[in-house]
């Protein structure tokens, strides 16, 4: 995964949990974020799929419970 | 490539798997059979769109389903005519899908289908998905509590809790009442208070003769009842001979019914669910009776006093330490006021999506009438 990527995606995380600017987006896991609800999740796969130009199948949606599962994802898919 | 995990409209088919899904997330005993004769039942039932099953959304991975939610027809009255409708009902996910995309895909699967859908709704996380998913949400319905044994009341209640934004020194006082010992004989007096502002502000006019029974008018009555009332209500769900007898009907010894009629003629009624200990923790182990549904003309002031009172008399001989009342109608409102009922925070929302284009509905909730029985949201604070 480029840095430019990996940059776009913590921003994506950052901003649709809400997290604080100096949050260690990295570490991000649903377990430990209130705000990561049904409705958040949601908004954060669709961003993901906007920016990265994919669509993510709902099987794997409800497997990408943390930053560190989203990025594995993306670079299996080789993207960017 | 077709994902493993679908969303789709539930059928006969999916029986078995809906039962196992009821099974583990509500409980009991429920078998295909059970659930394919409900299906039967619901759909001969089905006041919106006679003779089909109502809407269930499912999501499922092989055969087992991870959400539902599941929907009851209605109708709904706009000041002018009646329209079909359906309540958005039991909307669940498996605890280890929770959080993920599940509830989000089913209530969105049932929103392409129902056209015309309303919802009341108490937790924070499903407002937020309700409004993602186009629903508008028109506010909380308030609660009403009208304190019977206020002695009794004086001695369990936490001041605090109730969100009445009493000042600190009045709940600092009752505390310490409650310490002492005294809270019993202070309740009774201000109770003593309330059934003395009852009846100076809320007095039921004589004419009008109210008795509580256990069965409720008949069908030809209660549609009199709806036809009349309905003419100054901007917005309600119908509550007409039908709609009662099914709703509240079938349910044994749970309800009374409060009847106020003007020589012979019903001119109101009102449903009262027996009192059990409310499990809101603002009304810790308080028996509360619940006004389940009430209809009456709202202009007609002299009948919605005259059936407060009949309820009031019907809860205290029943037991109840108090009576809640949910409603949004400003005039309702009204007369609980002067029949002492205490308006408590409402934790929930009433929501509404209509697509079809043809109702005319208020976007001020105080122009519904709305109830604690609607949607069976009786059981629940």
């Amino acid at each position: 995964m480029t840095d430019a990527a990996e940059s776009k995606l913590q921003e994506i995380v950052r901003a649709t949990l809400e997290l604080p600017p100096d949050a260690d987006v990295t570490e991000t896991r649903q377990l430990d974020v209130e705000s990561w609800d049904s409705l958040a999740h949601v908004s954060l796969m669709l961003a993901i799929e906007g920016e990265f130009g994919i669509s993510i199948d709902v099987a794997d949606q409800i497997q990408l419970t943390s930053y560190a599962a989203i990025r594995r994802y993306l670079e299996e898919r080789a993207l960017p | 490539m077709v994902s493993r995990v679908q969303t789709i409209l539930a059928t006969d088919e999916h029986a078995d798997s809906l039962a196992a899904f009821y099974r583990a997330a509500w409980g009991g005993d429920v078998t295909a059979e059970t659930v394919l004769a409900g299906r039967r039942k619901a759909a001969a039932e089905n006041s919106a769109a006679p003779g089909e099953v109502p809407p269930t959304a499912i999501v499922l991975e092989g055969s087992r389903v991870l959400g539902y939610c599941g929907s009851i027809p209605h109708r709904l009255w706009d000041g002018v005519a009646e329209h079909p409708a359906y309540w958005v009902k039991g909307l669940m996910v498996l605890p280890e899908y929770r959080r993920g995309p599940i509830g989000f895909l089913v209530g969105k699967e049932l929103a392409t289908q129902l056209p015309r859908a309303t919802a009341l709704v108490v937790a924070p996380a499903a407002r937020r998905l309700f409004s993602a998913l186009g629903y508008t949400d028109l506010g909380a319905v308030t609660n009403f509590v009208r304190p019977l044994r206020l002695a009794s009341l004086a001695r369990r209640l936490d001041p605090t809790e109730l969100g009445l934004g009493l000042p600190r020194w009045l709940t600092a006082s009752v505390r310490v009442a409650q310490r002492v010992g005294v809270a019993g004989l202070a309740g009774a007096t201000v109770g003593l208070a309330l059934r003395l502002a009852a009846v100076a502000r809320g007095r039921a006019p004589s004419w009008l003769t109210t008795r509580c029974v256990g069965e409720l008018p008949s069908r030809e009555e209660l549609d009199e009842l709806w036809r009349a009332a309905r003419t100054t209500m901007a917005a309600s769900p119908v509550r007409d001979g039908t709609y009662l007898r099914w709703r509240y009907g079938a349910e044994g010894n749970r309800y009374s019914f409060i009847t106020a009629r003007d020589g012979t003629r019903l001119v109101g009624l009102a449903v009262l669910l027996c009192p059990k200990a409310s499990p809101d923790a603002r009304l810790r182990g308080v028996r509360t009776a619940t006004i389940s549904d009430i209809v009456f003309a709202p202009k007609s002031a002299d009948v919605g006093l005259a059936v407060l009172a009949g309820i009031e008399r019907g809860a205290r001989s029943v037991g109840a330490d108090a009576v809640l009342c949910t409603t949004s109608h400003r005039m309702l409102a009204r007369l609980l006021s002067r029949r002492a009922y205490v308006p408590l925070a409402g934790n929930v929302h009433f929501f509404l999506r209509d697509v079809s284009g043809s109702g005319r509905w208020p976007s001020d909730l105080a122009s519904w009438w709305l109830a604690r029985g609607d949607s069976a949201a009786d059981d629940v604070f």
